[in-house]
């Protein structure tokens, strides 16, 4: 052997630096051309979540084609859950994954998931276009979703999806357990950004109830969801 | 003596993880954070709460064009500022001579050595060839951080700027600070970040809109990972 592995793995690291694009170190002589791409392309789908965000960060465009293919649903829906709106929603998370590529290398494991880095940067990106467009939904159209019990195990569905549908009803059968008024307060706090004093406007109810409401409906989703 | 204020500070931590307490409150919440380890556990847990939120709003399906049009924006905005940038042709044809050429049977050691110094020489001219500042705003202390200093420096394009900052104190995990880029009442994220054991960080911020369209500046404590909009206590500020 004419040449140390450490200096191959120096050299390969150095080009990845760079700029190249080269899937895993152990393949990369042996695959050429469009079976390279297809290997490429097989291989994020099986990935991890954080494997993902550091090839995006490595400007892999199919590792953030794969993570918004699991998690684009989520963060439209977390910014029509905000915004009511599909355009705007739509925008919102063109923005959230546009930043997701341009901001992966900051993406810290030890702080959030992936699916909470996303859908922290979604509630905030929402409501700061909400707040900038002063426009206010009417409250009574922001809601939690409805329990439905969605398909979970088409054959061919990767188990993050298995996972995350199995986890999204847990957490909407949670919400749905809590009585009205505490879903409709706190659909408002999170939905909205709104204070308690927003909250106990636009419900036209006494603040120290709006108070109550949210204190109790965060204990018991708390109790429900903790051991997960 | 710090029970009372204990028993009453544990009862706020549901609203303030979800970020419904006054700044008022929250600033209390946040100061008793720093030396309360149960309450820290406590925020631990309802933050997990917060996190799972998202998994209960009503499901809408993305159009189908909606990555396409995602694929098309990445490959048209800017690579990644401050880190490894996305290949580009050339910078792809260069991996792949390497490898074509490392794999190949023949090869000379002090070749290879030469290509390594030539590709770290352009990697560190590339990473030197940023905008130039054009205009820089400083950030001001408070008293809930006398020894920090701040200052913004936004490049000619209006958009892209760095927040740099010094003095700051380290925070508990759960905590970050984010900065606030402000307009006629309305306050915009515009970084989330931690600082370094000294107390300094540079941070890239992220505004949709120039930043010469805001006149103010404002830095406050936050969970990690921010907040829809500020809560806890300021620690730097500018007003233009």
């Amino acid at each position: 052997m004419a040449i140390s592995q450490s200096s191959i793995y120096l050299l390969m690291t150095l080009s990845q630096t760079i700029g190249g694009n080269i899937p895993t170190p152990i393949k990369f002589h042996a695959i050429r051309g469009d079976e390279k791409e297809l290997q490429s392309a097989l291989a994020v789908t099986e990935l991890d979540d954080f494997a993902l965000i550091q090839r995006t960060a490595q400007g892999d465009e199919t590792a953030l084609g794969a993570l918004y293919d699991r998690y684009g649903r989520l963060v439209l829906s977390v910014a029509y859950g905000v915004v009511q709106n599909r355009e705007t929603a739509e925008e919102v998370t063109l923005d959230i994954f546009t930043r997701a590529w341009e901001k992966a290398h900051t993406y810290d494991p030890q702080q959030a998931k992936v699916s909470t880095w996303l859908t922290r940067m979604a509630r905030n990106r929402a409501i700061d276009r909400l707040r900038r467009e002063k426009v206010r939904p009417f409250h009574h159209s922001v809601h939690w979703s409805d329990v439905i019990a969605e398909p979970v195990t088409e054959s061919n569905q990767p188990e993050t999806a298995v996972h995350l549908s199995l986890e999204q009803q847990r957490v909407r059968a949670a919400v749905a357990s809590l009585p009205p008024a505490q879903q409709e307060a706190l659909a408002l706090a999170y939905f909205q950004g709104y204070s308690h004093s927003e909250i106990a406007q636009a419900l036209d109810q006494p603040l120290g109830t709006v108070k109550g409401r949210i204190r109790a409906g965060m204990q018991k989703l708390r109790a429900l969801l903790g051991d997960g | 003596m710090h029970n009372e204020n204990h028993d009453h500070i544990i009862e706020l931590i549901p609203a303030y993880a979800l970020g419904v307490l006054d700044a008022d409150e929250s600033a209390v919440v946040i100061q008793h954070l720093g030396g309360c380890t149960a309450c820290r556990a406590e925020l631990a847990a309802y933050e997990s709460v917060v996190d799972a939120l998202p998994l209960a709003a009503p499901q809408i399906d993305p159009s189908p064009a909606l990555k396409e049009r995602l694929l098309e924006q990445i490959q048209a905005s800017p690579a990644p500022k401050t880190a490894v940038p996305p290949a580009s042709p050339w910078q792809r044809s260069i991996a792949d001579y390497i490898q074509e050429f490392l794999a190949g049977p023949r090869w000379q050691p002090a070749l290879a050595l030469a290509v390594i110094v030539l590709l770290a020489g352009a990697f560190f001219i590339w990473q030197q060839a940023g905008p130039t500042p054009l205009n820089q705003v400083e950030l001001t202390a408070t008293d809930a951080a006398p020894d920090a200093h701040g200052l913004i420096a936004i490049a000619a394009n209006g958009r892209d700027a760095t927040l740099t900052v010094a003095g700051l104190p380290a925070l508990p995990p759960e905590k970050q600070y984010q900065l606030w880029l402000i307009e006629d009442g309305q306050r915009d994220s515009g970084a989330v970040f931690s600082v370094n054991a000294d107390g300094s960080a540079d941070v890239t911020v992220d505004s949709e809109r120039p930043l010469t369209e805001y006149s103010a500046f404002g830095v406050t404590i936050e969970p990690a990972g921010g907040s829809p909009g500020p809560t806890g206590e300021r620690v730097l500020g500018h007003n233009l």
